[in-house]
């Protein structure tokens, strides 16, 4: 029975079905939109597990602080001045006779460690400084050594990055400065500040 | 207008057709609304480094990677600070370090003794290319000891005064003296203060 067959029973009034607005859509139209679809829906979940699999790896660089004020003194830490006087050195026998004129240390009272000693010494015309600090993440410091005719300094590195020893002499003019016997100071691993 | 294509009048293969292209799409929808709202997953990772170096002056007061050149005498600034503020001071030190190609003063230092018994150490310091402005300290520390009456008698009291200048500038003026040092006090301050008691960068 075709679907334009009638069916008629007794009684009742023909049912008559709406007719046809428009002319039905051709089947190769219909399986063109249904491969369509079938692709659309196939791309859709292809795309969806790719982003389901997709892996971003974020890694973060995390420094350790390392910043250090002017005087050594690390950011955040409390560093104080200590009041006594500072121990005298074991001079050189170049320098022997020399009287300690003024010193200074710089305690950081949070890690208890010396981060900086200045003393102070005069023999005479001859005046001399020795200078020992440790400034915190700081890098390598290297030797090095100036001289003129009334001045001298020389700086030697300590036993890590950041520390070193500084010997500076000075004189008035036509006083011999003590050259070798300041080096000799300088050279004295003992005057390096501590681990 | 062409009319409309009816359902009725399509050929049943073609609506069941219809119909799976019609669930298809819907599947299509959701699947790629659901892709684009999917974010790829993060895996974090945390590294935790040494910081690289940073830039310092060494104990003479020169920045690495300089050649400095050091001197028996004091910026005049520096010089005029002192002598304005400490006028009757004996000078037991004066001393720069500059760059021995530019010139730039990285340190003054100087030690007088400003009274019977007391001592000022000054340093003026400048790390090239600092951009931080340093730290202001002030701060005080005493040798002691108890009197009879428990009292506590300062015998020796440093005072370290620390004053930022331009970024990467300070001045710090350490001042020993016997008792309370307070009659110090005034002029240390003043010297701190004082805008030519700073190296310029």
């Amino acid at each position: 029975m075709s679907e334009h067959d009638e069916i008629r029973l007794d009684g009742l009034p023909p049912a008559t079905p709406p007719p046809p607005t428009g002319p039905g859509l051709p089947v190769r139209w219909c399986l063109l939109l249904a491969v369509l679809a079938v692709l659309a829906a196939a791309a859709g979940g292809g795309l969806l597990s790719y982003r389901r699999a997709q892996v971003r790896q974020v890694t973060e660089v995390r420094y350790r602080q390392s910043a250090a004020d002017l005087t050594g003194c690390p950011q955040g830490d409390n560093c104080v001045p200590l009041a006594g006087p500072g121990e005298v050195l074991t001079l050189p026998a170049g320098l022997a006779g020399a009287g300690l004129v003024t010193d200074s240390s710089l305690l950081d009272a949070s890690s208890s460690r010396t981060i900086r000693t200045v003393q102070l010494y005069r023999r005479g015309p001859v005046a001399f400084e020795v200078i020992a600090q440790c400034v915190a993440g700081a890098g390598p410091v290297a030797d090095s050594e100036s001289t003129s005719a009334t001045a001298f300094s020389v700086v030697r590195p300590g036993h890590r990055p950041g520390c070193s020893v500084a010997v500076q002499g000075q004189a008035p003019a036509g006083v011999p400065l003590p050259v070798a016997a300041l080096r000799e100071l300088a050279a004295d691993p003992d005057l390096q500040l501590a681990e | 207008m062409p009319p409309l294509p009816s359902w009725t009048a399509t050929a049943p293969a073609g609506r069941v057709l219809l119909a799976g292209a019609a669930v298809a799409a819907v599947l299509a929808a959701g699947s790629l609304s659901a892709a684009l709202r999917t974010r790829p997953t993060v895996v974090r990772s945390v590294v935790v480094a040494d910081a690289p170096p940073v830039r310092a002056l060494d104990a003479a007061g020169c920045p690495s990677g300089v050649r400095c050149a050091f001197r028996p005498s004091l910026p005049a600034g520096v010089q005029a600070a002192l002598d304005r503020h400490f006028p009757h001071a004996v000078a037991q030190w004066r001393s720069s370090t500059l760059d021995a190609a530019t010139g730039t003063v990285y340190q003054a230092r100087a030690a007088v003794q400003p009274g019977p018994g007391a001592a000022l150490l000054l340093t003026a310091r400048c790390l090239p290319g600092g951009t931080e402005r340093e730290p202001a300290r002030d701060q005080t520390s005493a040798q002691q000891r108890s009197d009879l009456a428990g009292n506590q008698l300062a015998l020796v009291t440093r005072h370290s005064r620390q004053v930022a200048g331009a970024p990467g500038c300070a001045v710090t003026v350490e001042l020993t003296a016997p008792g309370l040092g307070s009659g110090y006090t005034a002029a240390l301050a003043a010297l701190t203060a004082d805008p030519e008691a700073q190296l310029r960068p």
